[in-house]
């Protein structure tokens, strides 16, 4: 079920509504828990049904693996790695497993061998990689220490499951969402002009923005040769598609959970705005890139290894293990291997870590450079086919005349006007809020109103998916 | 960009319901402003659109109605369909094979929609109206009434709209939408005129602002557009966006031939024929599978190894069950892959000759099977 559809707005107001009706009711928690349970493997089952087995056998061997650490904790270390093989082991079956067979059997062909790799073509199941991530926070915690195991089952499933943030993140911790669930939730009216603010937001830059740029952005893709211009174009408008997607995912994510009294994890903080690559982490897919920093990074001595050699060695382990989450194909991983190359060298300009520009002027030259950067990044990232990019860069002429010269600016011109909502959107964050005054009401009002009245004229005969569901 | 969630709230100003009444005024404000720009409703969903261009007929003519052409030529065979039917049927030579008048109201770009209108306020109405009329289609078209139907494809609609067509309005532009869409669609004229603003913002931008920046004239800048993102132009193994459309259409929930046939035109043209007394003929064209499907129907994806066959063969029960006979060149081997100019099309020369006379061949056996059985 995705968010866009009209049978998700049929799904939510029905939760929503029984959800709050139980708030009155003796053991109102538990019985509003049940419902986020039954709902939410409801939602995860609704195109394939049997999806539901595979998080519930996660939920179940995690919810074990924790118990047993709490009862024996000499043995933790064991339940550990049985936590860790069984979670990485599904993904590595239903994601990884045919991409790495093949290029085992490419690799071999190299050699002059000729393998027949056994492809399972298995379906990916969505959202596997955000909820492996969100339910193995747990274990690791628990084995470190960090978090006490949990007894309430059902609870813990619904950590697993909850469906605004179970396909697409953000991955919340345990530490920070279980606490949640085993709170009373109360209605509060202070929430409602925030969240609807966050569903209609994230709506807005779905349906208006990202899928319009997108069908640009795929026009420029599916060329045989894109002049520069025509890919520096479409690299631009990817980049605004990609996080207005994606961040309009975790906005409605956050926005209907908060209208069930729950509060998610921010997951982006303007990301173009960043000043050198370790800064762009930190606003980037934040959920995410925390996690890898505290689950990986860290641990492999990211922040103690002395050594330049040292260093580079964790960055593309962490960067590039960080590149394979987002999908089985050598693009991604090479750009995760961008991503750390970039830290390793602002790093070594010592402009790495919290480094920030003194003055504005150094700031503006930070933020433009660092877009650049990130811009490449998104070019490997958009590309499926390395060799279509490798001709498309050697061969492609500048363009920056004649019909390509048109075309790339008639293309600019539409990347533009639909990414114009999220800059208008950015202004009206700005403003006073609408619990501080009338006036903040009345301009947040009438951008409400006007992001639906654009979302009825802009939005597209069908949605497309939204791109991390893919991941 | 910041989270409205994180704003530091100050100690608010006016009371709680002043606040709230200003939010709904600011959002009146604007929903009102949207709705007059947009100007009145319309009753009725159509439009009409003279400037249309149109094409050739056999008196070197352009733009002639098909109610003119009816009257003119009286034919006894006439074949409808999309620019599929146009590329592969030679009017003059089919007459010629067949010996009966004949006459071409293919419609590029049209679909269902477009087809039950043909065939409604044109072909039945004309007097007299023609022994047979040949409906060309591929795969699912016939149970998709709302595919072609909206965007820039309503003007080809609108062009057979003589008066309110309340079926048109349902099938084609309502059924599909939800409650809140359907009401926002029907009553409220800037939902009705989505397509037509879309079309002008996108339009002004990329063709008017955007070529007067570069010195370019608005056809200039269109011509340059279609140069650049020409199917030739596309990397082989990528759909076009009219062939992703039409494999959407081929991959979603459009295979239950038995739920689609009621909300589809295919009953009525069928009715329609049968009172005016013009016997239907169906002809399902051969289409050629993207690069990424090879035409060797092992490597389909399921909604084509399975569905589709299924659905088939409902849609053979149903013509049969009808009466409507049914001229197949959907898996026909003498209609070459190389025949084709792209995935949809056969190309205009060799292709439209060949297919021409299989056509003839095959009509002609059929019109002897119909006598035979009018006879026994």
């Amino acid at each position: 079920m995705v968010f866009t559809s009209t049978a998700f707005l049929a799904f939510y107001a029905a939760v929503f509504t029984l959800y709050w009706l139980l708030s009155r009711a003796p053991r109102a928690r538990q019985l509003q828990n049940a419902l986020l349970l039954v709902g939410s493997y409801y939602f995860y089952g609704f195109v394939h049904p049997w999806f539901c087995l595979l998080i519930a056998s996660s939920t179940v061997v995690d919810y074990a693996c924790g118990l047993a650490m709490g009862r024996f904790p000499r043995a933790r270390h064991a339940w550990l790695v049985v936590s860790l093989a069984f979670n990485l082991g599904l993904l590595g079956v239903f994601k990884y497993y045919d991409f790495f067979a093949k290029s085992f059997a490419d690799a071999a062909g190299l050699f002059g061998w000729e393998l027949q790799p056994i492809e399972l073509l298995l379906v990916l199941p969505v959202g596997i990689s955000f909820y492996t991530f969100q339910t193995l926070s747990y274990t690791i915690d628990v084995y470190r220490g960090q978090l006490q195991p949990r007894r309430n089952l059902f609870d813990f499933a619904v950590f697993v499951s909850f469906f605004p943030q179970l396909v697409a993140g953000p991955i919340e911790r345990a530490s920070r969402f279980l606490p949640q669930l085993e709170q009373v939730r109360r209605w509060s009216w202070a929430a409602l002009f925030p969240a609807l603010e966050l569903i209609v937001g994230g709506y807005l830059k779905k349906l208006v923005v990202a899928d319009n740029v997108g069908t640009y952005v795929d026009e420029i893709f599916e060329l045989q040769a894109p002049t520069l211009a025509l890919l520096a174009v479409g690299t631009l408008g990817f980049a605004v598609q990609i996080y207005a997607d994606f961040s309009a995912y975790t906005d409605i994510a956050r926005g209907i959970a908060k209208l069930l009294g729950f509060d998610l994890i921010r997951n982006f903080r303007s990301p173009y705005l960043a000043v050198s690559p370790s800064d762009f982490w930190r606003r980037w897919h934040i959920s995410f890139s925390s996690w890898i920093r505290d689950y990986l990074y860290i641990p492999l001595g990211g922040s103690r290894v002395r050594t330049p050699l040292g260093f580079l060695g964790v960055l593309l382990v962490s960067l590039g293990l960080s590149g394979l989450w987002h999908g089985a194909a050598w693009n991604f991983v090479l750009w995760g291997v961008y991503h750390a190359l970039l830290v390793f060298a602002y790093h070594q300009l010592k402009l790495g870590g919290r480094w920030e520009p003194r003055s504005r002027p150094s700031r503006a030259i930070s933020i433009s450079v660092m877009f650049v950067w990130t811009l490449l990044g998104w070019l490997l990232f958009r590309t499926g086919d390395i060799a279509w990019l490798g001709g498309a860069l050697r061969h492609s002429p500048v363009g920056m005349s004649g019909v390509d010269g048109s075309a790339a600016a008639y293309t600019l011109a539409l990347v533009l006007l639909y990414s114009s909502p999220m800059a208008v959107q950015g202004l009206v964050e700005r403003l006073p809020s609408a619990a501080a005054s009338s006036l903040g009401a009345f301009l947040r009002g009438a951008f409400l109103a006007a992001a639906l009245v654009a979302i009825t004229l802009f939005a597209g005969d069908g949605s497309n998916d939204f791109i991390y569901f893919r991941f | 960009m910041t989270d409205p969630t994180n704003h530091r709230i100050s100690e608010p100003a006016g009371s709680a319901t002043a606040r709230v009444l200003a939010g709904l005024a600011g959002a009146v404000i604007v929903v009102a402003g949207a709705t007059f720009a947009a100007g009145p409703p319309r009753k009725e969903l159509i439009t009409h659109d003279d400037a249309l261009p149109y094409r050739t007929d056999r008196k070197g003519r352009t733009d002639t109605p098909f109610e003119i052409l009816l009257a003119e030529q009286k034919p006894e065979v006439v074949v409808v369909g999309s620019s599929i039917v146009a590329c592969a049927f030679d009017e003059a030579a089919f007459e010629k094979q067949i010996g009966m008048e004949a006459l071409d109201l293919t419609v590029a770009g049209s679909m269902s929609a477009t087809w039950y209108l043909v065939i409604k306020n044109r072909i039945a109405a004309a007097n007299p109206p023609p022994k047979y009329c040949i409906l060309g289609f591929r795969d699912t078209y016939l149970t998709v009434p709302e595919y072609r139907a909206d965007g820039g494809y309503k003007q080809i609609v609108d062009r057979y709209v003589d008066g309110p067509e309340p079926l048109l309005d349902r099938l084609a532009y309502l059924s599909d939408l939800g409650p809140l869409e359907y009401t926002l669609r029907r009553y409220w004229a800037p939902a009705q005129r989505k397509s037509e603003i879309v079309e002008r913002v996108e339009g002004f931008v990329k063709a008017d602002a955007t070529g007067f920046l570069l010195g370019h004239s608005p056809d200039e800048m269109r011509a340059a557009v279609d140069v650049v993102f020409a199917d030739d132009r596309k990397q082989p193994s990528k759909l076009t966006k009219k062939q992703r459309r039409a494999a959407k259409l081929a991959m979603g929930n459009y295979f239950d031939f038995e739920s689609e046939l009621p909300e589809s035109f295919l009953p009525e043209m069928v009715r329609i024929c049968r009172e005016a007394g013009i016997q239907l003929v169906l002809m399902r064209m051969r289409p050629r599978r993207n690069a990424e499907f090879p035409d060797d129907r092992s490597h389909f994806p399921t909604a084509l190894k399975v569905d589709l066959p299924r659905y088939e063969r409902a849609l053979e029960a149903y013509l049969a069950s009808e009466s409507v006979p049914l001229l197949d060149f959907s898996e026909d081997d003498r209609i070459p892959f190389e025949w084709f100019a792209n995935g949809d099309h056969l190309n205009r020369e060799e292709a439209r000759v060949g297919f021409t006379e299989l056509l003839s061949e095959a009509f002609l056996a059929l019109v002897a099977r119909l006598e035979a059985q009018k006879k026994d």
